[in-house]
């Protein structure tokens, strides 16, 4: 259940806490090493532990908590982000073509969206990703298109 | 100050070109075929696109013999008014389905997005934030 504690006049929310009772010395010391805390046994047997934890409330905004804590966007298993990586690659091999990428792979190639379409039944591939390798110049910028009411 | 937690962060692509360094805010989203297969499709986010717009040549994708056979209409586009047509699908994004308009019209060549994601119903289920010097989308799925 969660728990909660006053620090420096501020409430806070404990999420975990650890009875160490019933646990034996080599079960807390692991439970210490998950936590990032540094832990040394003196020869009597008597356990010290350095921790200490320093709370800057605000360090970044909300919005960043997700970004920072999952890290950047993994490169397996993300089509757009491969296909963004390897793009001068891709114009080399299928310059004018449509392409299905699954994971970080071409799975199939086509003149055209229909042929495409087909091959990618035929393979039996499941939701690929899908877009067209441009020949000629690319446009980097669009500007959206408003609808005329 | 508003707040709210937003479970997605999706971030921006950099991309060399050869006229410098270009940031896209680039989302995938899967469209529902009238078959029922599902296909993965790049999109840029344009928070001034009101409707999802699609390249005319995605047009098998939605089941219709040809990309101008839907609901004829009329964009402003910085080339002068051009001709789109309307259709409806259906688009899902994290796991959310959402049933919603699209336009065919003719869009620019690139490989790193086939249309632009706009507004229009998808805006209501989902919460989106934006600031432009993070160069990150913040999605919750709980607007």
């Amino acid at each position: 259940m969660p728990q909660t504690a006053s620090v420096g006049g501020a409430a806070k929310l404990i999420l975990e806490s650890v009875a160490t009772s019933g646990l034996s010395p080599e079960e807390i010391l692991q439970r210490l090493d998950s936590y990032g805390v540094e832990w040394y046994l003196t020869g009597q047997g008597d356990l010290l532990i350095k921790y200490w934890q320093v709370g800057a409330e605000g360090f970044v905004s909300p919005e960043r908590v997700g970004t920072i804590r999952m890290g950047p966007v993994p490169a397996e298993g993300n089509s757009l982000e491969w296909v963004s990586r390897h793009l001068a690659e891709l114009r080399q091999r299928h310059a004018g073509q449509w392409v299905a990428v699954v994971g970080e792979q071409v799975a199939a190639a086509a003149p055209t969206l229909p042929q495409l379409l087909e091959r990618v039944g035929e393979l039996g591939i499941d939701r690929p990703f899908l877009t067209e390798i441009p020949a000629g110049p690319i446009t980097w910028i669009t500007t959206y298109a408003r609808p005329l009411v | 100050m508003p707040d709210r937690s937003f479970e997605h962060t999706i971030g921006f692509y950099e991309v060399q070109t050869p006229n410098g360094l270009v940031v896209l805010p680039l989302i995938t989203v899967t469209l529902v075929q009238p078959s029922g297969t599902r296909v993965d499709l790049p999109l840029m986010f344009d928070t001034g696109a009101s409707v999802t717009t699609l390249r005319d040549d995605l047009y098998p994708l939605l089941g219709v013999p040809s990309w101008d056979s839907g609901i004829p209409l009329q964009s402003e586009t910085a080339g002068g008014v051009t001709p789109c047509y309307r259709y409806d699908t259906t688009l899902e994004l994290f796991g959310k389905a959402v049933n919603c308009p699209v336009h065919l019209m003719q869009l620019p060549r690139n490989p790193l997005y086939v249309g632009l994601f706009g507004r229009a119903q998808i805006f209501d289920a989902f919460g989106f934030g934006f600031w432009e010097s993070a160069r990150e989308l913040y999605v919750t799925l709980t607007p």
